[in-house]
């Protein structure tokens, strides 16, 4: 069986949240709710300023604290390795919000997708969200992802928690994550850990890899290879 | 009988603030119950709430009653005979509160059949909701 798992190259991530906005199309995510999202930090006072970006993700453990604490088994480790998910058997008590210490997993506080709902008009002659949703099959909202259904609702109803799933349902198909494959720099890599040479297994040999929180032992799957500075400055020894 | 008057006065004073409470405690409680959890001004941050304090505090202030309750019932204390009734009853009553409260707490309580079905012995939160 594989262990999927994905190596992010801070050196080529540009920050440009290609891989959030296209997970948002891919899962139909809704507003408030980040399956991926980021770290950014500023450094520094002007001019001797620094930018970091770290993209992030559900980083689908091995000890995953969320699957120990869950009292129903609704959040679940597969056999592939992936974290998932099952909003019908959860009781929405958030101990897994609770537990994870990335905070990615995102509570369904009221009913998702409320401003496409909204029945009044933008402007005078326009259409309402509703209309606009309603021209392309009503459902929810107009980009809505049917193929989301293959492994969870579309669309997680309120009182459930929900996260990224690496997008189990592509890579049941053979395909890649959506993030992965919507990266314009090609920053991250997924792969299979147990195969020696998958690209995630030769990266992961030739850097020297770091995870987010290490030293609780979650064993997290998302790696962080190299980083990047553009920083340049004069030789010098200091001084006192 | 000039007394008499004014204690009426205030006794009708005093159940008209009553009433207006008691209003206002079923109109919070409808919201409560038609709209949730996201009342109480929870994120994903400050994820668990009131109505969880008060659940613990409502289902052991019931395990605590039915303890007392066990002295004349199970170990036969004739002195505390006379509670034993409304212990019983206080307990039940707190118990339902309770029952409400984590009912606010919990996205979906309808799913709570799953505690049952499918447990998962490693979680804390299972062995606190069982036991």
């Amino acid at each position: 069986m594989p262990r999927y798992a994905m190596v992010i190259d801070l050196q080529r991530c540009v920050g440009c949240s290609a891989c959030s906005i296209s997970c948002r199309n891919e899962n139909n995510v809704p507003d408030g709710i980040y399956w991926s999202n980021k770290i950014t930090e500023t450094s520094g006072t002007f001019p001797n300023v620094r930018y970091h970006y770290i993209p992030t993700l559900c980083n689908h453990c091995e000890n995953a604290p969320c699957v120990r604490g869950c009292p129903t088994g609704a959040m679940h480790k597969l056999e592939n390795g992936i974290t998932m998910h099952n909003p019908k058997k959860c009781i929405g008590c958030k101990y897994c919000e609770f537990n994870c210490p990335y905070g990615v997993i995102y509570f369904n506080w009221t009913y998702p997708h409320k401003p496409w709902k909204n029945k009044d008009k933008v402007l005078e002659g326009t259409t309402s969200p509703k209309e606009e949703v309603a021209k392309v099959g009503g459902n929810t909202i107009p980009y809505y992802n049917p193929e989301r259904e293959d492994t969870l609702p579309g669309i997680r109803p309120k009182g459930v928690v929900e996260k990224c799933t690496f997008c189990d349902h592509r890579v049941k198909k053979g395909k890649l994550p959506r993030c992965v494959e919507a990266c314009p720099a090609d920053a991250r890599v997924f792969g299979d850990m147990n195969d020696p040479n998958s690209k995630v297994r030769q990266l992961l040999g030739k850097f020297r890899p770091f995870r987010l929180r290490e030293q609780i032992g979650t064993e997290p799957h998302v790696f962080y290879i190299r980083n990047f500075n553009p920083a340049n400055y004069q030789p010098s020894k200091g001084g006192i | 009988m000039n007394q008499s008057k004014t204690s009426n006065g205030l006794f009708f004073t005093w159940l008209s603030i009553l009433g207006v409470a008691i209003l206002i405690g079923l109109f919070a409680a409808f919201k409560l119950l038609t709209e949730g959890h996201h009342l109480f001004n929870a994120n994903d941050v400050l994820i668990w709430s009131l109505p969880l304090g008060v659940y613990i505090y409502l289902a052991l202030a019931s395990s605590g009653l039915t303890l007392l309750a066990s002295i004349p019932l199970v170990f036969g204390v004739k002195r505390f005979e006379p509670f034993a009734k409304r212990l019983i009853f206080l307990a039940i009553a707190a118990l339902f509160g309770g029952f409400i409260s984590i009912g606010l707490e919990l996205g979906n309580v309808l799913h709570m059949v799953y505690i049952l079905f499918s447990p998962n012995l490693s979680s804390p939160i299972w062995w606190m909701g069982a036991i």
